[in-house]
């Protein structure tokens, strides 16, 4: 018997579920309608566009930037090995007997030394019979 | 007589089933922008540029809710194709691309609006967004308006505009100035309320 029971809406009670009335609505979609003219939305168009590609070639100046601090190390190891080059260039050039120690150093040896055991050593280095130690 | 799919179809939408003797099927909209899309984001600048000329209406409505002025609403939306830009790479297709740059699109005019306010904090204290700026232009109901709607807060403006004016459901709403669907709602009635008490006299006297 209750369940259609609704309490009655008292009509000056504002809420704001109610829809704005013709007229405001009218004013209100007036005064936020975006431009009609077409040459607007045009220039808007390359305006936007004009800012994408001058960002796209900043970026692509940015990517290679990404790169900077690896090339810079590649450069100066580089460079610190042209410098040694040069400079073991320059050494060979004036000094001529420089090439030639070189030379020799880079030849195997003539003779061998015996690399005697630790106790040949000790039997060597004992004093001679007679003598007191130390 | 024999049903064929006219092309892969996204998973949002249902399956669209054409008559093969009908002709050639209808460019499906959804399916045409993704292509859009995906160019765009292979870097074709042209393909950007249709999505800007498609979506550029919509987001000015948006911005417009937000900023209130038409200077700044060209300023927001200049800014928000700039980011989505920048962002498109990110974006998935499997979204809806309208939803993720009309959030681009708020952002951006968020940002607008808190730089004006320190800027008119510095400058002029005491001045407002009004929408027009030459009030003698504009008839008497549509500078009361302007007057009422400058004394709504920001977000309820946006609200209202963005619901009555251009449509969005309040859950839309919700999502675009990540609030919840509640506060839009909310939103909405006090700024109607707002609305119909300041306007009072000039509508009981229409």
């Amino acid at each position: 018997m209750t369940d259609n029971f609704e309490f009655p809406r008292t009509p000056d009670i504002d809420d704001g579920t109610q829809p704005l009335d013709g007229r405001t609505l009218e004013a209100l979609r007036a005064l936020y309608a975006p431009p009609a003219d077409e040459r607007f939305w045009d220039i808007t168009e390359q305006r936007v566009m004009a800012r994408v590609l001058g960002r796209s070639s900043t970026e692509w100046w940015q990517v290679l930037n990404g790169w900077v601090h690896t090339a810079a190390v590649a450069a100066a190891v580089a460079i610190i090995v042209a410098g040694a080059l040069l400079v073991t260039a320059d050494r060979s050039a004036v000094d001529p007997g420089y090439a030639t120690v070189e030379a020799i150093a880079d030849e195997p040896l003539a003779f061998s030394f015996d690399v005697q055991s630790p106790s040949q050593v000790r039997v060597n280095d004992s004093p001679a019979p007679g003598v007191l130690p130390r | 007589m024999a049903a064929t799919l006219a092309f892969p179809i996204p998973l949002s939408i249902p399956p669209r089933v054409v008559d093969a003797a009908a002709g050639p099927p209808a460019i499906d909209p959804l399916s045409h922008e993704r292509a859009i899309i995906v160019r765009a984001q292979r870097g074709d600048s042209g393909a950007f540029s249709a999505l800007v000329r498609i979506h550029q209406r919509r987001a000015y409505a948006v911005a417009r809710a937000i900023v209130g002025t038409h200077e700044d609403a060209e300023d927001a939306i200049q800014e928000a194709f700039l980011h989505a830009y920048r962002a498109l790479e990110r974006f998935r297709p499997d979204q809806a691309f309208g939803a993720w740059l009309h959030r681009i699109v708020v952002n951006a005019s968020l940002d607008l609006t808190r730089r004006r306010k320190v800027r008119a904090a510095e400058e002029l204290p005491e001045s407002i967004a009004a929408p027009f700026r030459d009030a003698a232009e504009a008839d008497d109901l549509r500078t009361r308006l302007t007057e009422a709607l400058a004394r709504l807060t920001e977000r309820q403006r946006a609200v209202i505009v963005l619901h009555d004016v251009e449509g969005y459901k309040h859950a839309e709403i919700g999502t675009m100035l990540n609030i919840p669907e509640g506060t839009a709602r909310s939103d909405l009635h006090h700024a109607r309320k707002m609305l119909r008490h300041l306007l009072g006299d000039l509508r009981n006297g229409l």
